[in-house]
């Protein structure tokens, strides 16, 4: 199962949990995996959010693959000079 | 993925392509852009940082002689809102096109509210100047902190808090709690500007096909054909956008100004429309970099081991969402391993211009408070400041407070090389002079690059490429390229072209050019030897896999043949050869840098002067050592006039009292020692030739590390920026 980092801004609608596990292929499977128990999750990963894959930011967002052990981090866009 | 090693271009420091054009004055810059029929035109700006627009009313300038074409927001199309994407990431449509031509309200002393074409220039700045404009004028508000107070004026909704993020990891009251020493301060920082120096330009013109033609100078011809496209109401494919050669942009040349505005007029006038800034409109219409107001905490123990970490920062966005604070709050701690720590950012709207990126944008700010707080937390513990900063150094596994781990990073070989480094290990030798030293990092990002390589029939290349070339990319891009090809960088000839003719390429800035769109160079010219193999296979009736190539030549049982001897062949054996690719890489490393600075302070005058100042950097493998060296250098410059003099010095009613190159105070030459540079390279491993971009991460350190030297030369904490004669005279008149 891979883990889900839950932002800090949202951790009090996931009651406080600073991660979750999810199982699928890709970061989209995973994500979908939680739509029963957290169906604002998906909503929230608007284009302002980038989806990091075990500490890198992914082109790919939730097409990205992934493995049992990877870590997922939604963390803030940002750009550069 | 496995990094290529056995150089024979990268590494070397060959003279760039475009060097003769730019020494000469041959090179063609946006301002320089003529066509037959070309008009010219001016913008008419709000002379208020704050006010609604009762009316305009445009009758006298249109009655102008030589008056083409009139233009205010009302011209431009209403087509909703949406987000946008404007290179590195999106925005609302309506702030884009809002910060273009002010609608109902001007949020910043210098916004545009309407244009006008006209034969000649004069005639234009003569005719903007008629058009009447009633203003009901509202009270501005200029900083973060007082735009958070109740009761502050309002430039958008009902709040000017744009975005507030918050990062959080262990427990920061227990680590405090651990702690046997605790450093906290408030510190700010003042508006500054990029400084480029050739003022923004575009020209348009709105064919009666209803195809558009811009020419303009900008870091990311994509992005304002794709900007234009939005905010036009008219498709991507109906426009193209000619990158000109660029006079500097530093992150300040990604936003789109001027090229939609001449659009409109040219529509209007059926002419070629060009706009070009004053000084004056540069510093107060485009972007500079914002403004910040930070309290940060930090606690250790006695041995040096830092237990926690709490970070407050608020950056003025500027008169709409943007001020950089996500990224300052992601870099404040980067560059230590902290188990327990918070950070809150807020993005916070000001009446001052919209702020852009500026060089590793957001983190410099940041990086000012923390590296202040390492350095006092260094004396309070008796520890040597690069000492305490690699005992909690971040490394490869390092968890971030905003939660994901590092990759490969070179921050403890950067403070190794630091720490040995002469200038350390030398006295000062003098009264009234201190020593600083600091660290800091930014991201880097990959992003779209394409390329394309044609073969010509001397055996030379034809490089296509889409990234504006600011620091020397058209060379560096190359290079990776005749790396593979095994052919000297000269017998590649890289441009780069319009929208229309290369792939999508996203912007550079980002310190990705290097990175990105070097590798599609590589890859395309990995294209262009697969072909070059299977030709050869077929002039010489060999099996395909019985052909190899190495450094430029192909060769099998039936013999030899250079690229030169196989380029004129190859016409009549299938057609030309053209390799292509195109990229959207992640594993963009992050970089870090680390700055040692010696300074004098004159007691009499609150004077500083650098007397010594060395930049060292991760920059992973340095294609071109002198771009890199230079990338170095301009970064530590543009951090040493921040830190003492650059400051948008403002009345109260947000107009900038000093919006020229004479009172706004950037360094001279007479101002700074030579910059020291070392290139520490560790490989990024996310790349084939391990490249880490490193136009950004050098100013991050230079504020903090001059903040320090400072205050050790004078024995008092400078916590604001800029520490320019008059602050550093009163903080020891006060001490």
């Amino acid at each position: 199962m891979a883990t889900i980092f839950i932002p800090a801004m949202w951790r009090k609608d996931f009651g406080g949990l600073q991660e979750v596990e999810a199982s699928g292929a890709t970061v989209g499977e995973a994500v979908e995996s939680l739509s029963a128990a957290y169906p604002f999750l998906r909503e929230r990963l608007t284009s302002s959010v980038s989806i990091a894959v075990d500490g890198e930011v992914t082109p790919l967002g939730l097409l990205e693959r992934i493995e049992p052990a990877s870590e997922i981090h939604f963390i803030p866009a940002i750009k550069g000079g | 993925m496995s990094t290529v090693t056995g150089y024979k271009v990268i590494g070397t420091r060959p003279v760039r392509h475009d060097g003769a054009d730019k020494v000469t004055g041959r090179a063609l810059y946006g301002a320089d852009y003529a066509a037959a029929g070309l008009v010219h035109g001016s913008i008419l700006r709000s002379p208020h940082a704050h006010a609604k627009i009762v009316k305009i009313d445009t009758s006298k300038a249109a009655k102008v002689p030589g008056v083409l074409a009139i233009v205010t927001a009302a011209d431009l199309p209403e087509s909703g809102d949406r987000m946008v994407d404007v290179g590195e990431g999106p925005q609302p449509l309506s702030h884009i096109r809002g910060n273009i031509l002010a609608l109902d309200k001007v949020l910043y002393k210098g916004h545009a509210v309407a244009a006008v074409a006209a034969a000649s220039v004069h005639v234009a700045e003569e005719a903007a100047q008629l058009i009447e404009v009633e203003y009901e004028p509202l009270e501005a508000v200029l900083s973060a902190p007082a735009a958070m107070k109740p009761g502050a004026p309002i430039l958008h909704g009902d709040t000017n808090v744009a975005l507030h993020v918050q990062h959080v990891k262990g427990d920061v009251e227990a680590g405090f709690a651990e702690a046997d020493v605790i450093v906290q301060r408030e510190f700010t920082t003042s508006t500054v500007h990029q400084g480029y120096i050739e003022p923004q330009n575009g020209t348009a013109f709105w064919s009666s096909d209803g195809r558009v033609s811009v020419w303009t100078s900008t870091q990311g011809s994509f992005v304002v054909r794709d900007v234009m496209a939005a905010v036009l109401d008219v498709p991507v494919s109906q426009i193209k956008v000619t990158p000109m050669e660029i006079g500097g942009g530093f992150g300040g040349k990604i936003p789109v100004y001027l090229e939609p505005v001449a659009a409109l007029l040219s529509k209007k006038c059926g002419r070629p429309v060009k706009l070009v800034m004053s000084r004056k409109d540069v510093f107060e219409a485009t972007g500079p970099t914002p403004g910040s107001f930070m309290r940060v905490k930090i606690g250790a123990k006695k041995d040096g081991t830092i237990t926690a970490g709490l970070a407050y920062l608020a950056n003025e966005a500027g008169a709409f969402p943007g001020g950089m604070v996500s990224a300052g709050a992601m870099c404040v701690f980067a560059a230590y391993d902290i188990e327990n720590g918070k950070i809150d950012g807020y993005d916070v709207m000001v009446n001052k211009p919209s702020t852009a990126a500026y060089r590793a944008p957001g983190a410099p700010n940041a990086a000012f408070a923390v590296e202040s707080l390492i350095d006092e937390l260094a004396e309070k513990l008796g520890m040597d400041p690069i000492e305490l900063r690699l005992k909690n150094a971040a490394k490869e596994g390092t968890r971030r407070v905003d939660g994901p781990k590092f990759r490969r990073i070179g921050l403890v070989e950067v403070l190794e090389a630091m720490k040995a480094h002469p200038h350390y290990n030398t006295p000062l030798g003098g009264p009234n002079r201190g020593r600083g030293v600091a660290v800091g990092f930014w991201f880097n990002i990959g992003l779209e690059s394409s390329c394309s390589i044609s073969v010509n029939s001397d055996g030379k290349m034809a490089l296509i490429e889409g990234s504006t070339d600011i620091g020397g990319s058209r060379t560096s891009i190359a290079m990776q390229a005749a790396e593979v090809l095994g052919i000297p960088v000269a017998d590649i000839n890289p441009s780069v072209v319009d929208t229309d003719s290369i792939g999508f390429t996203n912007v550079t800035g980002g310190s990705r050019t290097t990175f990105a769109t070097g590798w599609a160079a590589y890859e395309a010219a990995l294209d262009v030897v697969r072909q070059l193999k299977e030709r050869a296979a077929k002039i010489w009736s060999v099996d395909l896999a019985e052909v190899t190539f190495d450094a430029g030549v192909l060769k099998s049982s039936a013999g030899t043949m250079t690229i030169a001897e196989i380029a004129p062949k190859l016409n009549g054996t299938g057609g030309p050869v053209v390799g292509r690719a195109t990229v959207n890489p992640k594993g963009a490393g992050g970089s870090f840098a680390g700055d040692i600075v010696d300074v004098e302070v004159d007691p009499e005058t609150g004077k500083t002067t650098i007397l010594r100042f060395t930049a060292v950097q991760d920059v992973g493998k340095a294609i071109h050592p002198s771009y890199v060296e230079g990338q170095l250098q301009g970064g530590s410059v543009q951090g040493i006039g921040w830190a003492l003099n650059e400051e948008y010095f403002m009345r109260e009613d947000g107009t900038m009292m000093n919006s020229s190159f004479l009172d706004y105070r950037m360094p001279t030459i007479l101002d700074l020692p030579m910059i020291d540079t070392v290139l520490v390279e560790v490989p990024n491993p996310g790349h084939p030739y391990g490249v880490r971009g490193v136009g950004e991460a050098n100013i991050v350190p230079p504020l903090g590390a001059i903040a320090n030297a400072v205050s050790h030369a004078i024995g008092v904490r400078m916590t604001s920026l800029p520490m320019n004669p008059p602050a550093v005279w009163k903080a020891i008149s006060t001490k």
